[in-house]
């Protein structure tokens, strides 16, 4: 990465003619209520603003790359689970995506759909509950995290309904989906989908307007477009600093060109932005779910041969939209049944390093929101 | 009434005593709040209970306030423990000091007439009395503190602002 | 044998209970102390229980949840068991702590908390220290709280603590000028700082001497000072600087969670920090009694008396029901507050402060001066109203609009093509 273009990190501590304040060192977390898990910042404050940040992590690391070095190819599949453990159902399909594209795997048409659908809903369900956390840590004792965690409820029901499991669901297999869809699921996808617009209407009403998230959201925490793109920031942070790269729209993936959704884009990039973009996506994505439900066709879901195989001596890199940002698997094959290396590309992870460069300047408080804002989930970042 | 004054007046002399002493900054100014506290005591005791609201207003609520801010950007809270005060002299400062207070004191003494009359009866401790008199004979005086309140209050917000202008003209 | 008033029970059962004392009049006084104080320290804190479990209740209807339902009906007993938990816990103190600062910041916080109580008439003849300085000695001794904020957050040595601490003071000694300010408008009009005496202002004397019942049942409510322009203000101002003094949601800095864990609570376990508890609670009933005292016409409510009495300031139903009524209003809607609405931020909570309710407070002080002198037309104030009224409208658009800046506003979004 090349340094050159990105913004100097600098604040001038104001010294007036000879006073001096000493700068507060602060360790916030690993045990601290808005860390978002085992994540630590070491912050120098100057009075209450930041001076200078730290990231700092690995608390949560397990060897996820290593093990699955060491493991089947379909033995990792439910360690992908972990990873961000919000958005299981995008986790695996980047996986087997990956191990598709190497092993030149073909995908049934109905599994197609009903990867967008899961990724669709995974979405639905990890922006809403960002924003509910956002606005947590922002303050609001939690009332609209909880409007957001009902929502959720009746999406994790639809994925428990499919695959046995709420949160790690390990779904995805290459060349399809692990099971099809149990009967009466479609129907009642298309209704907890219908009724979504009214709970985004009602979140949006609550939110977007009020005052005080608007004075404390807007002009923090701004992330420069061209540091975004430097940074190789990606998802709802990248678009919020208005630069046009969806996965969706660039690779085409799946069958996401077979649906008409647009791509929000942000102007200046801070929190509000990153917070509005989010709830913007929400909207395209019940758009692109009730295209695919209306359209889902008949057929069979996997390719029963696809279960333990050798690939070629390859190297294959498949990525997608995660809700957090660009989800890639890098693999290399050296021809035995276990991945000769594994790599995991964690959006959560790469967003995160432009931290410090948005919360120099600011107050403490706004660090925190900042945070919430990148939407980051430990278990990617760590692995 | 005289155990009441006891108690409020021991409290109010170690306090006080303790203030002076004590090395740690912070335990200084709250022994010197607990002062405050004891003396609105004794006003109370007096019938003065505005005099009492205002001391604790202004003194603990206000200037103590200010005090533990002024110690909060100092860089060293606790002095050093071991390191005695020096001590020469005390006696000559105790007799000043002693000296100082009698010549202040000595006047009102002789003019009080002994053994002592009831006050209560013979002043009127309204706060409207006090209020009619600040209005009425000591408005003047009142309205210059007021300025001279004021002119301070500007003078601080623009020694409080400049550093921040400067930093945005920085900026632009 | 004075005929039975329910309004008056509880004091004519103490003077009755006094009257046997006549003749050791050191018992006397020592009696007439414990029951006047007795009442409060027991009274207080059952309201704070129940006020905990509206709290929880509340809050979870607000966010979809059921909240506390194992500990009883409707988990009627949690403040039970929360107490239980709290006295049972390991009081901890950090190791490099100020062992004796850090020890008395609850108790310092407490005593005052409770004292300013006694200040407040809760009925007619029922206030435990009857002195003409009540509003400005409850204004002195809230002002104490802030000292014990500072000793809680400076003794734990605990960063958090300290910029809790920090924060603390700089809030509650910028929100006490507005406090202070709407509520001088009040002092101003009724020419009195005693809280008695500004009850009595709102009732409208010569409609409750009256034999028309209906002006009757109106008379103690048509005064209170909200129905002014100024009172309005002046309660609006009241309420939002009280919400900062006693550190509640949207100005919860000095204790939030999100960004500074519990400020200056970090450090407190078990008893202690159910006194701080408490004390935060009993000072919310206090500052909620004093506004309902200066701008709701304290203990006055409907007017209804008894069918068998013929005097004039009999009540059927006993004055301190409205007052607690009144109290507790106040209290849900902080609790709704709570439950709607994020936090402000340091700079933005005192740019409120000096820029608007500070404004607004001192325009408020003219507009009460003026609706006092305006002509009245049968003791209507048919000038006064509506001018002061439009007024205050007016300072309030203006003052907002100049404080709003162009800095937030809605966006406009667009889409990639």
């Amino acid at each position: 990465m090349s340094t050159e273009t990105i913004a100097p990190r600098e604040y001038q501590i104001y010294s007036g003619d000879d006073l001096r304040t000493n700068v507060l060192e602060i360790s916030m977390g690993p045990q601290h209520p808005s860390t978002h898990g085992v994540f630590r910042m070491d912050v120098s404050l100057d009075g209450e603003t930041v001076v200078k940040l730290k990231p700092v992590f690995g608390y949560l690391h397990r060897n996820h790359e290593k093990i699955a070095e060491t493991t089947s190819y379909l033995g990792s599949m439910p360690y992908t689970d972990r990873l961000d453990y919000f958005c299981s159902m995008t986790n695996n399909w980047a996986y087997a995506l990956a191990v598709e594209k190497m092993a030149g795997l073909a995908v049934p048409e109905r599994a197609e759909y009903i990867r967008v659908i899961m990724a669709e809903l995974t979405r639905l369900q990890n922006h809403a509950s960002l924003v509910g956390f956002l606005t947590n840590d922002l303050g609001a004792s939690g009332t609209p995290l909880l409007y957001a965690i009902r929502e959720r409820e009746h999406i994790l029901d639809l994925f428990e309904w499919a695959s046995g499991a709420r949160m790690m669901c390990n779904y995805m297999r290459f060349g399809g989906v692990r099971n099809d869809l149990p009967s009466g699921w479609l129907a009642q996808c298309k209704k907890v989908v219908d009724d979504f617009p009214a709970f985004m209407d009602e979140f949006e009403t609550l939110l977007t307007g009020n005052e005080i998230i608007l004075s404390r959201c807007q002009n923090v925490g701004v992330l420069p477009r061209d540091l975004a793109i430097n940074a190789s920031i990606t998802g709802p942070c990248l678009r919020a600093s208005g630069v046009d790269y969806d996965l969706r729209k660039v690779d085409k993936y799946g069958i996401y060109d077979r649906f008409d959704f647009k791509v929000p884009l942000g102007s200046v990039g801070d929190c509000y932005d990153r917070f509005m973009i989010r709830l913007l996506e929400m909207r395209e994505s019940v758009k692109i779910l009730k295209q695919a439900l209306a359209t889902i066709p008949e057929g069979p879901v996997n390719d029963s041969k696809a279960r333990n195989f050798r690939p070629k001596p390859a190297e294959a890199y498949g990525r997608i939209e995660g809700p957090k940002g660009e989800l890639g698997f890098y693999l290399v094959s050296d021809g035995t049944p276990k991945p000769h290396r594994y790599h995991v590309r964690p959006p959560s992870f790469i967003n995160l390093t432009v931290l410090e460069d948005m919360c120099l300047g600011q107050k403490i408080a706004d660090a925190v929101i900042v945070l919430g804002s990148i939407d980051i989930v430990l278990g990617e970042v760590d692995r | 009434m005289i155990i009441t004054f006891s108690i409020l007046s021991a409290i109010a002399v170690i306090s006080a005593l303790l203030a002076v002493r004590l090395r740690n900054l912070v335990h200084a100014t709250l022994t010197l709040m607990a002062f405050f506290v004891a003396l609105a005591g004794l006003f109370i005791l007096l019938m003065a209970e505005f005099l009492a609201a205002v001391q604790i207003l202004v003194y603990v609520g206000a200037v103590g306030i200010l005090i533990l801010f002024a110690i909060m950007l100092t860089q060293q809270v606790t002095g050093n423990v071991k390191e005695h005060i020096e001590a020469h002299g005390a006696l000559w400062g105790l007799a000043g000091a002693t000296a100082v207070l009698l010549t202040l004191l000595l006047p009102a003494i002789l003019k009080t007439a002994l053994p002592l009359q009831p006050v209560v009866e013979t002043i009127d401790p309204s706060v409207r009395a006090l209020g009619l008199n600040l209005m009425a004979p000591y408005t003047i005086a009142l309205q210059v503190i007021a300025l001279l309140l004021t002119a301070a209050l500007l003078g601080a917000v623009v020694i409080a602002i400049s550093p921040e202008k400067s930093e945005e003209e920085k900026k632009s | 044998m004075t005929p039975i008033n329910p309004d008056q029970l509880i004091v004519q059962l103490t003077q009755w209970a006094l009257s046997f004392l006549d003749s050791y009049p050191l018992v006397a006084v020592l009696v007439a102390i414990l029951l006047s104080t007795v009442p409060l320290i027991a009274v207080f804190p059952g309201c704070f229980a129940i006020t905990t479990w509206l709290e929880r209740k509340g809050l979870a209807r607000i966010q979809n949840r059921i909240g506390p339902n194992r500990t009883g009906p409707l988990g009627i007993l949690q403040p039970a068991a929360d107490g239980i938990k709290m006295l049972l816990k390991e009081d901890i103190v950090p190791k490099t702590s100020d062992r004796l600062a850090h020890f008395l910041a609850p108790v310092v916080l407490m005593v005052p908390a409770f004292t300013i109580l006694s200040v407040l008439p809760f009925n007619r003849n029922m206030i435990p220290a009857a002195v003409d300085t009540g509003v400005i000695l409850f204004f002195a001794l809230g002002s104490v709280s802030t000292l014990a904020v500072f000793m809680a957050g400076w003794s734990s040595r605990n960063k958090y603590s300290l910029l809790g601490g920090m924060r603390a003071i700089a809030q509650m000694v910028s929100y006490e000028l507005p406090l202070v300010l709407s509520g001088v408008t009040v002092i101003m009009m009724t020419g009195s700082l005693d809280t008695t005496k500004i009850v009595a202002q709102q009732q409208l004397s010569e409609w409750i001497q009256s034999s028309n019942a209906g002006l009757q049942c109106l008379g103690q409510i048509i005064g209170w000072n909200v129905f002014t322009p100024w009172g309005f203000a002046g309660f609006l101002i009241f309420f939002v600087a009280s919400l900062a003094e006693i550190n509640r949601c949207p100005f919860d800095l000095p204790e939030a969670d999100s960004e500074i864990v519990a400020g200056h609570l970090t450090e407190y376990s078990g008893f202690k920090y159910a006194l701080f508890f408490m004390s935060e609670y009993v000072s919310a009933f206090a500052i909620n009694g004093l506004s309902t005292t200066l701008f709701l016409g304290g203990w006055s409510g409907p007017n209804i008396r008894p069918p068998w009495s013929d005097d004039p300031n009999a009540l059927l139903i006993p004055g301190f029901v409205w007052f607690f009524a009144k109290m507790f209003a106040l209290m849900l809607v902080m609790i709704w507050i709570r439950g709607t609405l994020p936090r402000l931020r340091v700079d933005h909570l005192m740019g409120f402060a000096w820029k608007f309710l500070l404004p607004l407070a001192i325009m408020n002080i003219f507009v009460g001066g003026f609706y006092y002198y305006a002509p009245r037309w049968h003791g209507i104030p048919v000038v006064g109203w509506p001018i002061g009224f439009l007024v205050m409208y007016l300072s309030y658009e203006c003052i907002g609009r100049l404080n709003r800046g162009p800095k937030t506003a809605q966006r406009v979004y667009h889409y990639a093509s």
